[in-house]
């Protein structure tokens, strides 16, 4: 009976959860498992985070890396889409610790700053509000990923010539397991 | 007397409206076949003086759009597509690269729309509040102050989308110069019924890579005659209800047939 109840309770949360995520004029939806996924230190009143679905990936396995920047400060803040890497870097650091470079230096490396921009959308967050819509990038597209091992990889996003605000170091293993067969 | 005085407020009316532009008219009924699918509202086209925080002081313009739906059970994928068409010291210019061509020149994914999907998703980005994806549209584009001579002409379309087909529901063109006194201008706004070639070309020719200079095989995006806007509903909160009662009840049932099969005879 008991068992019966669980699933009974989990089916309806499932369902409900993907009736919301399918609803098209919610925000992307945050998982609660990512409420323990730590933020990158905080500057200029900016933090943000990044994590992906799982820590361990195959060769084969794409590497969605998530990412949201959060208004820290107790004041609105204003933050500009004026393309993705326009303002944003990726430093990814190989298993032997070593600066691994992207397969295109205009997607991974952070660009020197310009001024003005063609499209340029102000987002207004106020004190607390996260903004979650960026693409959600494969690792795998951007950056050659050849060896086993442990990587880390972190995101920055240019608020000024002189500030930059860094994601948090996000760990994750490539093993060499063949994928599973049957 | 009353002529200078006359000449003093021509000025300063000149002056207003340099600095903003209200589109007459300001909200335009959408209709895809004869289904009026909401209307749309410029709520803001000025020229804008500012500067970033590096110091830089900045001219250019803002525009931004709001779609309103006339059925609030009804969903649509719509989507923005903004083409360059004409300009002095554009970014794609910049990178040899002669207009027109869609916005933003440096591409943040393989589509050919203005926003990203987690942008057009979003309200108070893409979204108008609930009104669903792709209801608004924002865009304020700027540039040193001292690059004068300079311009920036585009063209925008407010399209819904099915798979490769678009239907073309309402645009505009607009845009702004960088004047010698380190202001800026707009350039009238104006409505369009049906896109130019400035916008259809590069939309058609896209071809789905992250190269902004494009060239490569197009994918296949068109222009439809025939309306291509379906309504997804709104799902209400009782039909989540319906569907987690009705997979319960299931389970309820397998589980009492199980328990009452006849069990087996110890051996």
């Amino acid at each position: 009976m008991r068992q019966t109840l669980a699933v009974l309770v989990s089916l309806s949360f499932s369902f409900a959860w993907s009736a919301s995520a399918a609803s098209p004029v919610s925000p992307a939806p945050m998982e609660t498992s990512i409420k323990d996924i730590e933020w990158g230190p905080e500057t200029g009143g900016l933090r943000s985070r990044i994590w992906t679905d799982k820590a361990n990936f195959r060769p084969e396995d794409p590497i969605p890396v998530h990412y949201c920047i959060q208004n820290s400060s107790t004041s609105e803040q204003t933050i500009w889409h004026r393309g993705f890497w326009l303002d944003h870097g990726i430093e990814l650091i190989g298993p032997d610790g070593s600066t691994i470079e992207p397969k295109d230096p205009q997607r991974g490396r952070l660009p020197p700053p310009t001024t003005g921009s063609d499209k340029n959308v102000p987002v207004v967050l106020k004190p607390q509000q996260i903004d979650a819509a960026y693409v959600v990038y494969n690792l795998r597209d951007l950056f050659p990923l050849e060896r086993p091992g442990s990587y880390k990889v972190r995101y920055s996003y240019r608020i000024s010539k002189n500030e930059l605000v860094y994601s948090n170091w996000l760990k994750f293993e490539q093993s060499t397991a063949p994928k599973h067969e049957g | 007397m009353c002529m200078i005085w006359g000449l003093f407020v021509l000025l300063q009316l000149g002056v207003s409206l340099r600095a903003q532009i209200a589109p007459d008219p300001a909200s335009m009924d959408i209709y895809c076949d004869d289904v009026k699918l909401g209307t749309l509202t410029i709520t803001t086209y000025r020229a804008t003086k500012f500067t970033d925080k590096d110091g830089n002081k900045l001219v250019g313009a803002g525009l931004v759009a709001e779609f309103t739906r006339e059925d609030p059970d009804c969903i649509y994928n719509f989507q923005w597509i903004q083409s360059i068409y004409d300009g002095k010291g554009t970014i794609g210019q910049g990178d040899g690269t002669q207009p027109p061509y869609l916005d933003p020149y440096k591409r943040d994914d393989n589509l050919p729309w203005y926003w990203t999907t987690p942008e057009n998703n979003t309200p108070g980005v893409g979204a108008n509040g609930n009104n669903g994806p792709g209801t608004r549209f924002s865009d304020f584009p700027s540039q040193s102050e001292t690059n004068a001579g300079n311009f920036i002409k585009f063209e925008t379309a407010f399209v819904c989308v099915d798979g490769l087909n678009i239907s073309y529901l309402k645009g505009f063109t607009w845009g702004y110069q960088v004047n010698a006194d380190m202001t800026s201008s707009l350039f009238p706004f104006l409505w369009l019924n049906a896109p130019t070639a400035s916008l259809t070309g590069p939309t058609t020719a896209w071809d789905g890579t992250l190269n902004s200079k494009g060239g490569g095989t197009p994918v296949g995006y068109t222009f439809s005659d025939e309306c291509v806007c379906e309504c997804t509903p709104v799902p209400e909160p009782s039909t989540w209800l319906a569907g987690a009662t009705f997979v319960g009840l299931a389970l309820v049932q397998a589980f009492n047939r199980r328990s009452h099969r006849a069990k087996p005879l110890a051996a």
